[in-house]
């Protein structure tokens, strides 16, 4: 299969008035496995339907392997696509609905035949190849519609939330099979989804799109660990917010003071915020509980609470803990036999600065509550 | 191209006509708006009379078959009883059924020479034939109250047992009929009176039954016969029936919300289980309602089968030579009724289709106008339709044939697609907006052309939905007698409605007429049957009595 590279430069794209897309570059590289990840009405399907052709974009361009693609219509772009309902076509077979992409190109019965065979057992469903999509199990037709999509070859594949329709264990069962599918093809693909888990699990880079702009792209980590605002840390992941303000102590200490945790001073970072008001950002898993009178281990910065509620999630608990007028969480690894502190207790909640973020608040954003 | 087909056909069949038709009552012999015909029909006490009957007896039909439809439909729903897509069904038998059945059935047991008839006058000395106008009234209401029933029903039950259950928490009777049942029927109570209201106003062959003629339609029917197409007041009294109409609908519109028409409540929630207590309601009410059709249709279905029937109870003796009689004497109506209403219907279909998708791909604002102004040719009754064409199309000779276009059987099936047309686009909507996009997206990308795409993908699965449009608009222009008898060039044209009404008109007739009727109902309720079996694709479902009667096992 080619593998291609696509460039998407300054793309807009309204509905009438409403602009849906403003000013959107991404590049992604030839054989990646792209992840855009967006709440719902972030615009990320139409994003990708405008890479599919099914939507002409306002402004901008879209380059597959340098080749403006603007005035191609749907059917010649080479583009596989998987619908989120899968839309399988019921008055068709298996075998029909996986033919009906290819059959145009290979009018060669046998040659048809052999090519749609050979999809179909590459993905498992050879037995269901004379059934109606209504007789086949979620997971069933999935995989239908994922050959379909690839049957004809295309250069770049298209997923648009693969997975929201099914449970948990066959949502992560079918998203390694087609993360080791994507693999073995080498063929660029693009992952639309609203759920971190999908896109961060398999994809080598992510986009996250929010309000129609895309707020950050980076590999999984990086956008987990170092996410770019406020925005990309509240929708990636679990977070704490904590407001405040910074100061820049010489050039090597940053103080950040807040009424709740006090002031607190670590070395700086490089992409520490000007002096003003800023939100501290601090995932619940980087969060550790002592007892109140235990040893303040000198590589943490230490604040004092007292429990209010806790949630026992398994392989975690996640504690509520009130640190002056702000609640905060904070996760702890749960083992057999491990029992749950009772809410009332006055705790010792440290951290590693370096493992946490620090968001300049504009004065816009100020007025609006930072808590998550 | 079929855009253009579209505006040729709007305009030949329906605009330009109906248009003429409008002017010629408002123009003088120069062609200059005069109120001259406005002030002679006023000024004749005779068509003042039929226009207030007309109002009275469209309206009162149109309230007495809702007021016998509301507590009913409310004890329905207050216990959560839910009829099946085929009881929904035959509700909406009263379309496809012609009224005049109904009066002809009735009066053979109340009429002069019926056995009931005979008994009032003997003991209450009431002369059956003083009852004209409300006995009109009466039969439309009793005629259409299904109609009414299950449209109410249907608009009622849309909403799920949770949602309903919720609401009777804390809620009196009362408090919930109103709060509730009320605001949530309204949609179908609006739809179900209109059409019962326009029925009513365009029916010519039931007053005619029972020799009622101070009407607007009667009097536009005598009129034409009359004096000819080219009548003035003939056009001005349907133009007025247009107005009405118009009127009536538009002012439906206001409650009558576009997504209710034909929706199907069993479609919407899943099933559940009937306790035993709602099994006696449903079968109570819904069984009630069954005997007093059953009833009412006696008469007609005993003529049938009677050999001999005058002044008695019930026949003396019984035969099957009506139906011999009928089969073989009214072979030819039958054929032209296939052609015509096939025909009709075929054509509702492309045109329906074509206008559905128009207003499917126009944009927001236009859209809300044209399906108000698709669904307003409801508002066009036959008679005026009738009318309309015997004006436009006079003297206009087919080319090949030789022959004027209005002394033909042309007009007759173009003047049945026209009238069908507003349940075709409603239905083929429906069926449109069924197909998700993402199924004809998926082919696109697939790289197959639209033509190819239309015939694989749209096309198969639009066929249930296009064989329901079409069972549609066949079964209302096979009942459409209002058209039939202004347009009907002779006898031997006649489609089997208009030949009933002819046979019941005659003694002689009699039996074979009922025996035609008969037939016709029997064949609408299989047509029903076979589309309950199409909708649910599986004999199996339908085939416990449950099912059968209710949604729910």
């Amino acid at each position: 299969m080619n593998r291609v590279t696509i460039e998407v430069r300054n793309l807009d794209f309204s509905y009438g008035a409403k602009p849906v897309l403003r000013n959107i570059n991404l590049c992604i590289e030839a054989g990646e496995l792209f992840a855009v990840l967006g709440p719902s009405g972030s615009g990320k399907t139409t994003l990708l339907r405008l890479l599919a052709g099914l939507e002409r974009p306002s402004a901008g361009s879209i380059r597959i392997n340098k080749t403006d693609v603007f005035d191609i219509p749907p059917a010649q772009r080479d583009v596989g696509m998987v619908f989120q309902n899968f839309s399988l076509w019921p008055h068709m077979s298996v075998f029909e609905n996986v033919a009906f992409g290819v059959a145009e190109h290979h009018r060669n019965g046998t040659e048809l035949e052999k090519r749609v065979d050979k999809i179909l057992k590459m993905l498992d469903i050879a037995e269901t190849r004379d059934f109606r999509p209504d007789c086949l199990s979620v997971g069933q037709q999935q995989r239908v519609a994922l050959a379909r999509a690839l049957v004809s070859e295309p250069r770049l594949l298209l997923l648009d939330d693969p997975f929201s329709n099914l449970e948990y264990e066959l949502r992560v069962q079918m998203r390694h099979d087609l993360y080791l599918l994507q693999r073995k093809l080498g063929i660029t693909s693009i992952l639309v989804t609203h759920d971190q888990e999908d896109a961060l699990s398999i994809a080598d880079r992510v986009a996250v799109v929010a309000h129609g702009t895309i707020q950050q792209v980076g590999t999984p980590a990086a956008i987990y660990d170092f996410p770019n605002s406020m925005e990309v840390a509240r929708f990636v992941g679990v977070t704490n917010f904590l407001p405040g303000n910074v100061k820049h102590i010489e050039s090597q200490l940053i103080e950040f003071f807040s009424h709740d945790i006090g002031h607190h001073r670590w070395p700086i970072s490089r992409d520490a915020p000007s002096e003003g008001p800023s939100v501290l950002s601090i995932r619940p898993h980087a969060l550790h509980i002592a007892p109140i009178d235990s040893f303040r281990d000198g590589r943490y910065l230490w604040l004092e609470g007292t429990i209010r509620s806790s949630e026992f999630l398994g392989e975690v608990v996640r504690y509520q803990i009130d640190i002056g007028s702000v609640s905060i969480s904070v996760n702890q690894a749960h083992f057999t036999c491990s029992s749950v502190t009772p809410s009332g207790t006055p705790v010792l909640v440290g951290f590693d600065p370096s493992r946490s973020r620090l968001f300049p608040v504009s004065a816009e954003m100020s007025s609006v509550s930072v808590y998550d | 191209m079929l855009f253009a087909f579209l505006a040729i056909y709007l305009l030949t069949f329906l605009v330009l006509p109906v248009g003429t038709m409008i002017l010629q009552g408002l123009t003088n012999n120069e062609g200059k708006f005069v109120a001259d015909h406005i002030k002679l029909l006023l000024a004749n006490p005779v068509y003042v009379e039929s226009l207030l009957n007309s109002l009275g007896v469209a309206a009162g039909a149109a309230v007495l078959s809702a007021v016998a439809a509301l507590p009913i439909a409310m004890v329905l729903w207050r216990y959560h009883v839910r009829p099946s897509v085929f009881i929904e069904l035959c509700g909406f038998l009263p379309l496809f059924v012609p009224p005049f059945v109904l009066a002809l059935s009735l009066q053979i047991f109340f009429g002069r020479g019926g056995a009931l008839g005979m008994l009032f006058q003997s003991y209450c000395d009431l002369d059956p034939a003083i009852l004209g106008l409300p006995s009109v009234m009466l039969i439309e209401a009793m005629h259409y109250f299904p109609l009414v029933l299950m449209t109410l029903t249907m608009t009622t039950s849309a909403y799920n047992q949770q949602a309903k259950e919720a609401a009777s928490l804390g809620s009196g009777w009362f408090r919930l009929m109103t709060r509730v049942f009320l605001p949530l029927g309204m949609p179908g109570l609006a739809f179900g009176m209109s059409i019962t209201f326009l029925k009513t106003l365009d029916d010519l062959a039931t007053p005619l039954s029972l020799g009622v003629t101070n009407l607007l339609a009667p009097q536009a029917f005598l009129r034409v016969s009359a004096y000819g197409s080219q009548d003035p007041l003939s056009s001005l009294i349907a133009t007025l029936m247009v107005v009405i109409s118009g009127l009536a609908w538009f002012a439906s519109i206001r409650f009558v919300r576009q997504h209710v028409a034909f929706r199907n409540a069993s479609s919407v929630s899943a099933s559940v289980l009937l306790s035993k207590q709602q099994m006696i309601v449903g079968i109570t009410f819904l069984g009630g309602i069954l005997m007093l059709y059953a009833t009412a249709y006696a008469g007609v279905a005993l003529t049938s089968i009677a050999r001999i029937w005058s002044y008695t109870l019930l026949p003396e003796s019984y035969v099957l030579s009506h139906y011999l009689t009928a089969i073989h004497s009214e072979r030819g109506s039958f054929i032209n009724t296939l052609a015509y209403c096939g025909f009709a219907a075929v054509l509702d279909v492309v045109v329906g289709l074509v206008m559905a998708y128009a207003i499917d791909c126009a944009p927001p604002v236009w859209k809300r106008w044209l399906t108000w102004g698709a669904t307003g040719l409801l508002s066009v009754p036959g008679v005026a339709l009738a009318i309309a064409y015997l004006q436009f199309f006079r003297g206009i000779e087919v080319p090949l044939i030789n022959q004027a276009i209005d002394a033909s059987w042309f007009l007759l099936p173009m003047a049945f697609s026209v009238r069908g047309l507003p349940f075709a686009i409603r239905a083929c909507s429906i069926t449109l907006q069924g197909i998700p996009a993402s199924y004809v997206e998926a082919a696109n990308i697939s790289g197959r052309n639209r033509f190819r795409i239309f015939i694989k993908i749209v096309l198969p699965m639009m066929t249930v939905g296009l064989f329901v449009a079409f069972l549609l608009c066949f079964g209302l222009a096979a009942v459409d007698l209002s058209s039939a008898m202004l347009l009907i060039p002779s006898e031997t044209n006649a489609p089997v409605s208009y030949s009933i009404y002819l046979n019941m008109q005659s003694t002689t007739g009699r039996g074979a007429g009922s025996a035609l009727a008969i037939l016709s109902i029997a064949l609408v309720t299989l047509s029903l049957f076979t589309l309950l079996v199409l909708i649910r694709r599986d004999w199996k479902t339908v085939s416990s009595f449950r099912k059968f009667v209710f949604t729910g096992s």
